[in-house]
């Protein structure tokens, strides 16, 4: 599992995150919610190795991720970017089965039995219309369900995201949403995601971290006592206080108070 | 639909080589080939021009074709842009520089020119990947400008050497090789060439998979596991001795390498790994094609790169209408 130890990372001479501390658990969802340019699609990306830190350590299992090769982090981190962004023209199949690139030789590609094993975990997300179509010819959501599929194939040990569910309908949102905690619970991998939407993180994520202004503010697990006026308090913090939160059977609902 | 496009490939490469062979000012016919394929006593004349002028000038040409081509694709999924040509990191100017100063200092001997050409082209993208380096940033666009920086560099010098040229003689040598030929062509030449250019082809459809999964960009690269500064560079360094090995015994012929992978993408279809090896035998018959009428529709020998860019601006200007009408094929 992911151990994050004391990230710092500064961009353009500006500290973005300061001293960020936490580790992630098998088979549960951790949402991250926070502010437009709080840092979640920097602390995402700086796990990765994408973004030079300043500070901290990662681990993965133990094990350092600087030490691994690019392979070997593949198998620990998988990664579902913003929104796609494909240069070239690839089917969706074709799309899902590079996942298991971490798993070839550096001169292979990947076989009959990838492209099956593709096929058959997009048809597992019910997405088995999508087999033989061109990943730019996908609705937005379509698209995000191939991201899954993907990160399936990758089978890494941990999933990052970064806010996917941000530009679906609403239907696709829960329904996105609900395909993956099924999955990093059958997986038992960890999983870490930027989401903007506080009442999609209460419902679907057993972890919610409230990112601001570079650090943790809140880290909250689900059943915990005063779980739902922390995260309101919380919510309330980093949003302003004229943020009314209600919890009713299990939803969130959000509404703004003005003074008059 | 899908064997049946390779197989037309092939046949197309095959009948551009017969053809080739065939066509010229020296006509051959269909049974002195046969004659001189079967050993029969054919006439020394045929035999020299069949064996010695027309087929390994159709080798070095068909190479040249399918290493360009090859070269573009690279480039163009390494940048992650269908527009991009071989020379986006300089190679042409750098071996432009290379053979002129070959032309003026060594004398132009062949063996100079090659040479030098040569390494012109591979000092140039050496160059421009450091001063990218330097540069830092979005490393797209980092490396396209140093790209753009060295081939001003280079054109500089050109204009520089061409003014201090002899008019009379080495202006127009100089301005004959900046426009390509293959009227140079030989064994010689081929077997210069051929190790170079087979090499590095074999690199790249070793890499061709890491280099389709390059094409999702860096970040989700390195993230499916994918070695990305690594990979970049063995494919930078291959498309460039493409390149720079073919430019070296021919000249600038210019358009093929930007136009082939594309056309490639938009008759038979979007589908990355098939146009690799597609751009490489549509390539090869291209260029065979467009040598035949270079050195056959006038009675002097045409430049090369003055059909190569009559043929290529026209397809892609009806490349991009066809695509912006929304009709590309899957």
């Amino acid at each position: 599992m992911l151990n994050v130890e004391n990230l710092t990372v500064y961009r353009g001479g500006r500290l973005v995150l300061d001293g960020i501390s936490f580790a992630l658990r098998p088979g549960e969802v951790t949402a991250v919610l926070g502010l437009n340019g709080a840092g979640k699609t920097t602390l995402l990306k700086a796990i990765l190795g994408f973004l030079p830190r300043q500070g901290g350590a990662l681990t993965a299992d133990g094990e350092s991720l600087d030490r691994l090769s690019p392979a070997d982090r593949a198998k620990q981190l998988a990664y579902v970017p913003q929104r796609y962004d494909g240069g070239f023209r690839y089917r969706a199949e074709d799309f899902v089965s590079m996942g298991a690139t971490a798993y070839l030789g550096a001169f292979s590609r990947p076989g009959e039995g990838e492209l099956r094993r593709a096929e058959a975990l997009l048809r597992g997300l019910d997405c088995g219309h999508l087999i033989g179509r061109p990943m730019d010819q996908l609705s937005g959501g379509e698209q995000r369900m191939a991201y899954l599929a993907r990160a399936m194939m990758q089978d890494a040990g941990c999933l990052l995201l970064d806010e996917p569910v941000s530009s679906l309908d609403l239907s696709r949102q829960h329904l996105f949403l609900h395909r993956l905690g099924r999955y990093v619970e059958e997986r038992r991998a960890g999983c870490l995601a930027a989401v903007h939407a506080p009442e999609l993180a209460y419902t679907y994520a057993p972890r919610i971290m409230i990112l601001h202004q570079g650090r943790i503010l809140l880290d909250l697990r689900r059943g915990e006592p005063g779980f739902e006026e922390r995260l309101a308090q919380g919510l309330r913090a980093v949003y302003g206080p004229g943020l009314r939160a209600e919890f009713r059977d299990g939803l969130l609902a959000l509404g703004w108070e003005y003074e008059s | 639909m899908r064997k049946r496009s390779w197989l037309g490939l092939w046949l197309l490469l095959a009948a551009s080589f017969l053809l080739s062979c065939l066509w010229g000012r020296y006509p051959l016919s269909l049974s002195d080939l046969w004659e001189i394929l079967s050993g029969q006593a054919a006439g020394a004349m045929r035999e020299t021009v069949f064996w010695n002028i027309r087929v390994a000038r159709n080798c070095v040409a068909a190479l040249c074709g399918a290493a360009l081509s090859l070269a573009g694709f690279v480039y163009q999924g390494l940048f992650r842009n269908p527009l991009v040509s071989p020379d986006v990191l300089g190679v042409s100017g750098g071996a432009s520089v290379g053979a002129i100063c070959a032309i003026l200092f060594f004398g132009g001997s062949m063996a100079a020119s090659q040479a030098f050409s040569f390494a012109g082209g591979l000092l140039a993208v050496a160059l421009s990947l450091l001063l990218a380096r330097a540069i830092g940033g979005n490393r797209y666009f980092n490396l396209i400008i140093s790209g753009i920086i060295l081939g001003a560099l280079a054109n500089a010098a050109i204009m520089a050497l061409k003014y201090m040229a002899d008019p009379a003689q080495e202006l127009a040598v100089i301005d004959y090789w900046l426009m390509g030929s293959f009227h140079l062509a030989s064994w010689d030449k081929l077997r210069a060439i051929a190790p170079l250019i087979l090499t590095a082809g074999a690199v790249l459809v070793l890499l061709r998979y890491r280099l389709k999964v390059l094409t999702l960009g860096d970040e989700e690269a390195a993230s499916l596991g994918v070695a990305v500064g690594p990979v970049r560079l063995i494919c930078v360094v291959c498309a460039t001795v493409l390149t720079a090995a073919s430019v070296s015994v021919s000249g600038i012929v210019s358009w093929v390498g930007l136009i082939v992978p594309h056309l490639v993408r938009t008759v038979l279809g979007d589908d990355f790994e098939a146009n690799f090896f597609q751009s490489i035998l549509c390539g090869a018959a291209l260029l065979l094609l467009a040598d035949t009428l270079a050195r056959s529709l006038l009675p002097s020998e045409i430049p090369i790169s003055i059909l190569t860019s009559l043929i290529g601006a026209v397809c892609l200007a009806g490349f991009l209408i066809h695509r912006n009408r929304g009709e590309r094929p899957c």
